[in-house]
């Protein structure tokens, strides 16, 4: 039987490979976890054991529930389990207690069952799905969605004041451009305080896709949006914040 | 050309909102703005308003929504006057309550289209639903004085009862969103493929092609090749390209039949198209960007087919945001003179005796619709054959004809029959509430209150042979 795993402590993982090779069980490094998520090769991994809390960044993270929630939607063969010195509570089967290792490694590991829960375990780690919430709605007040929406709202309604209504430029800028720079900044704000950080998730892939697109996007038109004439009607742009959106919310879909 | 500006007031604490809908829609509307309840309470009571444009949430403190509960308030203060309900952007659980508090429609702040809001804003006003009640459009035949069956297109939603009206409300609300994926649930025959075809009737893509498929009746084999299509040699038999049924309904709407059976290959591809609009033919290298609004149906209930593992969750949030449940016709017995009347093709008392309308009236259509339909069509049938001026009960199908109404169709239902029999039966004994509590096995009196006030909210006919009930409990049973 072979297990994959994902641990910033390889040490101890090493030490916990000895105990289980006597019971033929071998564990596999999977991703180190002090890096920046990659995408492994998926069809190679039968199980996967997340050594938890993990050093990612200079702070211990912990990522077992949006781990969880990503292997149930993508990767749903794959059984879950996760490891560490912090008690798991009652009625979580999938959680290796480091400091009480259970007497059969192959009975633990050797269940079949695709319903395993979703490990609930005080670890002291940053608890990852919270940030990850607190990315996407804000403070309760304004999700990062609603900022997009604004956005592409203002563009629509300024595209339909030049075109619809014949507005000049001036116009058009008093009546809506010239709210856009601000609602940009606190997009990009926001996405620039978790971007990093977010990047240790198994959607770090779309993370960096989304970065590439808000990039292009203040690089090429926001920037400028109030003083080039051009740029606020350029069917382009709009694409570009659409696929913002699409991105964010397949991040969204896939951990939460 | 006349030109009406219309009286629009808008609820929304957002003082930039306000400024931005007053100067796109500045050529047909006049717009009056409110930020808070009261404002909104005086502006009501002190102009007429054509159209109210309610902001959900209001809040922002708390974030509740309190616009909800303010649909209710506004109909209160001004009666008859419309009202859109403006939400954020693919709430669609907020967007469906406020339909059903009431609201005549809604918008997505963040999908501005000055076509689309203006056209919501105009339907709402103008109030002219593209598909009258049926009761509306019958028409009287100017000569004979009877009524006459208006001449219906096939697949017309028919239906009158308030369960059939909220569904076609909803139905008016979701044909102006044109990306929206819609779930239509329900038992077999209830409608759902009529259900689907009014939203497409309704909505801006009724130019476009609507295609439906029930994914039951394609071998397993061939279903990935008839949904996406194929090229030449991709498998045994493809002797040349063939369009899958995606493409044949690009730009319009396809219906997805029994989605629920589907396999998990098919599911990730349709989770792809879903999510990016794309698909790729089997045996091809391309993929190819479609425009096709997907309607899912189903008998199976996906909540309880995603927790047994057979049906992908991510797949299931992204069809069930919009779900749409149509009841069973023994759920809207209201419809039946409807709908006999529609597929026997006149007045019902010139078609049916009597007796064998009450028998069909009272009969439980476990087929439904499908099942009416079929049972029609079969009188109509033995009716010729044995020339009687009338259908009559021995034209009726077996089951029909020996179908013995029970007054309680569901076990709750039954249950609750039961129970409300020993409630009589007890109250026939003793007058103390107390003893008829402990009789019943409800140990007190708040629980046989709680117990009949329940029991008399969900199933108000079976109290109607209860008289000793209704003695004790006057306040509750009118």
């Amino acid at each position: 039987m072979t297990i994959h795993y994902i641990a910033s402590n390889l040490q101890v993982a090493d030490r916990l490979a000895k105990l289980l090779e006597r019971e033929s069980i071998a564990l596999r490094l999977l991703h180190d976890a002090r890096n920046p998520w990659a995408d492994p090769d998926w069809s190679a991994v039968d199980a996967l054991l997340l050594f938890t809390p993990f050093l990612y960044e200079g702070q211990y993270i912990a990522a077992e529930k949006i781990w969880a929630h990503y292997l149930r939607a993508h990767h749903p063969k794959v059984r879950f389990f996760t490891a560490g010195i912090a008690g798991a509570q009652p009625g979580v089967t999938n959680h290796l207690d480091l400091l009480n290792l259970p007497e059969s490694s192959s009975n633990f590991f050797g269940r079949t069952d695709s319903s395993l829960p979703t490990p609930c375990i005080d670890t002291e780690g940053l608890p990852l799905r919270d940030k990850l919430v607190r990315f996407f709605d804000g403070h309760g007040k304004e999700s990062i969605f609603d900022v997009l929406s604004d956005i592409t709202r203002l563009l629509g309604m300024a595209e339909t004041a030049a075109q619809r209504h014949g507005d000049a430029f001036e116009t058009v800028k008093t009546d809506f451009l010239n709210k856009l720079p601000l609602r940009w900044a606190e997009l990009k704000n926001r996405w620039h305080n978790y971007y990093a950080l977010l990047l240790c998730l198994p959607v770090a892939g779309v993370l960096r896709e989304t970065d590439k697109l808000i990039a292009e996007a203040d690089r090429d038109y926001m920037l400028q949006i109030c003083t080039d004439e051009r740029l606020y009607q350029d069917e382009a742009l709009l694409n570009l914040l659409h696929s913002i959106q699409k991105s964010l919310l397949k991040v969204r879909q896939s951990c939460l | 050309m006349l030109v009406k500006n219309y009286q629009v007031l808008l609820l929304d604490d957002q003082v930039e909102f306000h400024q931005e809908m007053r100067a796109t829609f500045r050529q047909h509307y006049i717009f009056d703005g409110a930020r808070t309840i009261p404002e909104l309470e005086k502006k009501l009571s002190e102009t007429q308003y054509d159209l109210l444009l309610l902001d959900l949430v209001l809040d922002e403190d708390s974030g509740e929504r309190i616009g909800l509960a303010l649909i209710e308030k506004a109909k209160n203060l001004a009666p008859g006057l419309p009202v859109i309900v403006v939400t954020k952007d693919n709430d669609a659980e907020t967007a469906l309550e406020a339909i059903n508090l009431g609201a005549t429609n809604f918008l997505y702040k963040g999908k501005f289209n000055y076509d689309t809001w203006d056209r919501k804003f105009k339907k709402a006003i103008e109030h002219t639903p593209e598909d009258a009640p049926a009761a509306a459009s019958r028409q009287t035949d100017s000569k004979s004085g009877k009524e006459a069956i208006p001449a219906e297109a096939p697949h017309t939603f028919i239906g009158q009862s308030a369960k059939i009206m909220e569904i076609k409300r909803l139905l008016d609300a979701l044909s102006e969103e044109p990306e929206i994926t819609v779930l239509l649930t329900g038992e077999t025959g209830v409608g759902k493929e009529v259900a689907a075809r009014y939203l497409h009737r309704q909505g801006p893509r009724k130019e476009k092609p609507f295609q439906a498929i029930n994914l039951t009746t394609v071998q397993k084999t061939l279903l990935e090749s008839t949904l996406f299509g194929h090229v030449k040699g991709s498998f045994t038999g493809a002797d040349r390209d063939a369009e899958g049924i995606f493409a044949q309904a690009q730009g319009g709407i396809l219906l997805l039949d029994e989605i629920g059976e589907i396999d998990p290959n098919i599911q990730v591809k349709l989770l792809r198209f879903l999510e990016d609009r794309i698909i790729r033919p089997v045996g091809s290298g391309k993929d190819i960007q479609l425009d096709v609004q997907i309607i899912a149906a189903t008998n199976r209930n996906l909540k309880d087919e995603v927790a047994k593992g057979n049906f992908r969750e991510d797949l299931y949030h992204r069809i069930a945001a919009w779900t749409i449940s149509i009841p069973p016709l023994r759920e809207r017995k209201d419809d039946i003179a409807l709908l006999l009347e529609y597929y026997a093709g006149g007045p019902l008392k010139t078609i049916f005796t009597p007796e064998t309308l009450e028998k069909l009236m009272h009969y439980n259509w476990s087929g439904n619709i499908r099942a009416l339909r079929n049972a029609v069509k079969f009188m109509a049938t033995k009716r010729r054959i044995e020339g009687k001026p009338l259908v009559d009960v021995s034209c009726l199908p077996d089951d029909v004809r020996e179908y013995i109404p029970s007054r309680a169709h569901s076990i709750e239902e039954q249950q609750a029959l039961m129970l409300l029999r020993h409630i009589e039966e007890a109250f026939g004994a003793t007058t103390r509430k107390q003893t008829v509590a402990e009789r019943v096995g409800l140990d007190n009196i708040d629980n046989l209150r709680y117990r009949i006030k329940t029991y008399f909210q969900k199933f108000p006919a079976l109290f109607e042979g209860l008289p000793l009930i209704r003695q004790h409990y006057p306040d509750i049973l009118g």
